[in-house]
């Protein structure tokens, strides 16, 4: 009974999501490319990419996150779990990619932007359609139109002998085009499916790439939000996804909004940090904001809010740094190098007398701190007040 | 974008056709702004400086070992240069070995870079000056894994840090000692 209902709710998304691309026949489960075919050709070069995922120093090795992620995305993929492997990589900024081989590398900037379990499959949903749909494949075809892709595929190849550049290099022509507006009315359509059918609220596709573009603004690319060179969302795009929502409308469904943040909630600060690294304030500030909608405002988001206007320090950054900075010391749970940017900011202010006194909260907070040395060496440096 | 370092690092060496390496002597090498060091024959410089460094120092090759030298940065320069489409991050005469950790892992994540660490600062004296010392690691962009550290001291006359990174795999522990003892021999003329 429930299949037969979940199987009519994807013939509506089909229905309303319009016509799909006339591309390559969709990839059944357990699928693999004939050994002599010109797309066993990019799986192998997919291949290498994905040994190199492997072997990655950014990848993100904590067995429980990825336990929970590959939960999701093996729920999500339905009878394709086992052609689906996730790699988490430690890297900021928007972005998940799928290799044509079915390989999902997903970034930690993505997984700091999602507010919950359905956005994660959402995109997860999406990514699997690009795969089903063989979209990597088609584009890799399309683009080399009137040229020989045996040849081409010869030129990517060269990266499987070793040696020179890593086989990401060499995939770069493959990933890095956009995939076109009827690819990704089919992936939506894949997506929805397939996060429906999982028991998922269909309205976070729309939440996720609502707020998405929000990040974006008014500009027309961001170095921050990969994801959306590649998948472009135009308002049209939008428009239908929320026409498809809408037609299914599941009053049970799951968003997963509490045990999302509580898988995520150990790795949180670290992956903040790492977008104000970047130094892209403006950037950095938009996807705070984004946070705050989704999540509201906590003492680790308030504290790296102040490290953003701290570390630009443009004319009134240094007040507005303390402003948020008050603002996590009056939450639960502020972090203890508050403090030690508090007296950095005091210091650089000449304001002696607070800038000792938070370096001293500091030390008195973490007296065995790293760094407690090089706090002591401050306070000795700085003039008597 | 993400290979700036790497063509940075790709067009030094392919440089070398031009302008080569040379052997540094045994003596004291004056590197610029006042800042020298004990030379010896397992060190070969770069005749021009890299990643925004005044001179560059190396025993295997600059992709793999490498001493970068930075001197007399003043007020509102940056300490590394980056492509045109990234603007560059200055370096601030009032801040702490705290704040130029911070700005030397922004620097490496955006010279694309990843995983990049940076260890807490520590005081020391740098060239007979209080200055301080920091750690640090991170992975290129080819996924080569590199520890260093950095020493430096900010004085009336600017930044001066020296840079110290190899391999993880051989080049940072085979040449640390070396590095250490350059580092050592620093000594800032004052006018
Ligand atoms: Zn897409």
């Amino acid at each position: 009974m429930r299949w037969i209902s979940l199987t009519a709710s994807a013939m509506t998304l089909l229905l309303a999501l319009g016509g799909c691309s006339a591309g390559l026949p969709e990839l059944v489960p357990r699928a693999r490319p004939d050994i002599r075919s010109d797309e066993a050709g990019l799986w192998l070069v997919a291949a290498k990419s994905e040994a190199a995922l492997q072997q990655a120093p950014t990848a993100i090795s904590d067995p429980g996150l990825n336990r929970y992620v590959r939960g999701i995305a093996c729920k999500v993929a339905g009878p394709y779990c086992p052609d689906i492997r996730v790699y988490l990589v430690r890297e900021p900024g928007l972005d998940a990619r799928m290799l044509p081989n079915g390989a999902l590398q997903i970034g930690s900037g993505l997984l700091l932007r999602l507010r919950d379990e359905a956005q994660l499959a959402a995109v997860i949903g999406h990514e699997l359609g690009h795969y089903v749909e063989r979209h990597s494949f088609d584009k890799a075809w399309r683009q080399r139109v009137g040229s020989d892709i045996r040849a081409w595929l010869g030129v990517l190849a060269q990266g499987l002998a070793g040696g020179g550049g890593d086989a990401a290099d060499a995939l770069m022509p493959v990933r890095d085009g956009a995939f076109s507006s009827s690819q990704e009315i089919a992936a939506d359509s894949i997506g929805l499916r397939q996060m429906t059918a999982a028991g998922y609220a269909p309205a976070a596709v729309v939440d996720f790439w609502h707020a998405s573009v929000a990040e974006l603004g008014e500009r027309q690319s961001s170095i921050a939000l990969r994801l959306l060179a590649r998948h472009p969302a135009p308002g049209s795009r939008l428009d239908r996804l929320r026409t498809a929502v809408a037609a299914v409308a599941e009053p049970h469904a799951v968003r997963g909004y509490v045990r999302y943040q509580a898988a995520l909630a150990p790795f949180r600060a670290a992956f903040l940090a790492d977008e104000v690294r970047l130094r892209l304030p403006t950037e950095t500030l938009r996807l705070f904001e984004r946070l705050r909608r989704q999540q509201g405002l906590d003492a680790t988001l308030a504290f790296y809010w102040g490290e953003v206007y701290r570390l630009r320090g443009w004319k009134d950054d240094r007040q507005l740094a303390l402003k948020f900075y008050g603002e996590a010391s009056r939450l639960p749970n502020a972090p203890v190098a508050l403090d030690r940017s508090i007296g950095l900011v005091r210091r650089s202010e000449s304001d002696w007398l607070a800038a000792r006194a938070a370096f001293r909260r500091y030390l008195a907070a973490a007296p065995d701190a790293a760094d407690a040395a090089m706090i002591r060496a401050y306070l000795a440096e700085m003039p008597e007040a | 974008m993400r290979r700036v370092l790497v063509l940075a690092l790709g067009l030094a060496v392919g440089l070398t056709a031009c302008a080569r390496f040379q052997p540094v002597q045994r003596d004291r090498v004056a590197v610029g702004g006042g800042l020298s060091v004990m030379g010896s024959a397992v060190w070969n410089r770069f005749p021009v400086g890299v990643l925004g460094a005044d001179a560059a120092w190396t025993q295997d090759g600059l992709p793999l070992d490498r001493v970068l030298f930075y001197v007399a940065h003043g007020d509102g320069t940056p300490l590394f240069e980056h492509g045109r489409d990234r603007r560059s991050l200055e370096y601030r005469a009032n801040m702490t070995a705290t704040e130029i950790a911070d700005l030397w892992a922004s620097e490496l994540a955006l010279a694309g870079n990843g995983d990049v660490r940076t260890g807490a600062p520590q005081p020391v004296r740098f060239a007979g000056l209080p200055g301080f010392r920091f750690d640090y690691s991170y992975a290129n962009p080819s996924g080569l894994v590199f520890d260093g550290f950095v020493v430096g001291a900010a004085t009336a006359k600017g930044l001066y840090l020296i840079a110290f990174a190899g391999t993880r795999a051989h080049h940072f522990l085979a040449y640390r000692s070396a590095a250490e003892h350059l580092i050592g021999s620093a000594e800032i003329a004052v006018e």
